[in-house]
C-alpha cells in the first residue's frame, strides 16, 4: 500500500507543478511551491518507510525546515514587491 | 491486523490529498484556492503520517516521524498565512482580479 501511495503522490506532484506554471499571479506559484514542498516531504517519509532506513528522515526534517522558511521569506519579499 | 488499520488510514489520507489537489484547480480566485489547498493538504499529511506511525509501531522510526509531523503541522499554516498576507498587502484584490500581473 505504501508503494501505491508513493506512486499516486508522485503523479499529484506533477499535477500541482502545472499549477505553478499556469498560476496567474505570482502568489499562486508560491502556493504551488508550498504544496509541492509538503508532498515531497510525504514522499521522503514513504521512501524511508519502504527502504526501512531511519537516517532518511533526517533529510526530511532538514528539508521541511529549510523549505518552509524559504517560502516564508519569498512571501515577505513579494509583499512589498522587493522593497523590504 | 496493524497492516489493515494503517492501509485504511493511508487510503483516507490519499483521498484527502486528492481533494486538496482537486481544490487547487477548482476555484477561480486565489484566496479560496489557498484556503482549501493548504488546509486539506495539512490534514492529508497528518493522516498519512498517522498511517506510517501505526504501521511501524513503537520504534525510533515512528518517533522521528512524529517529530516531522509536528514540525509540518505547526509551520504549514504559518507559511500559508504569510503567503495570503503577502498577496493581500501586495495589492491582489478579488474584484479586479485581472488587473494585477
Amino acid at each position: 500500500m505504501i508503494e501505491v501511495a508513493s506512486y499516486l503522490i508522485t503523479v499529484l506532484i506533477a499535477i500541482t507543478a502545472i499549477r505553478i506554471i499556469i498560476g496567474p499571479t505570482v502568489w499562486d506559484r508560491l502556493l504551488g511551491f508550498n504544496i509541492v514542498l509538503s508532498k515531497i516531504l510525504m514522499l521522503i517519509v514513504l521512501f524511508s518507510m519502504i527502504f526501512d532506513k531511519t537516517y532518511l528522515l533526517d533529510i526530511a526534517i532538514t528539508y521541511a525546515l529549510i523549505g518552509f522558511v524559504s517560502t516564508l521569506f519569498i512571501a515577505r519579499f513579494l509583499k512589498d514587491r522587493g522593497r523590504i | 491486523m496493524r497492516e489493515v488499520i494503517s492501509n485504511i488510514i493511508i487510503i483516507i489520507s490519499l483521498i484527502f490529498i486528492l481533494t486538496g489537489v482537486f481544490g487547487l484547480y477548482r476555484f477561480r480566485n486565489f484566496y479560496s484556492r489557498i484556503a482549501i489547498a493548504s488546509y486539506i493538504d495539512t490534514a492529508g499529511y497528518l493522516l498519512l503520517m498517522l498511517g506510517v506511525i501505526v504501521r511501524s509501531g513503537v520504534t525510533w522510526f515512528s518517533a522521528k516521524v512524529i517529530l516531522i509531523t509536528v514540525i509540518v503541522v505547526l509551520i504549514n499554516p504559518v507559511v500559508t498565512h504569510s503567503i495570503a498576507r503577502s498577496a493581500y498587502h501586495g495589492g491582489y484584490r478579488i474584484e479586479n482580479e485581472g488587473s494585477h500581473d
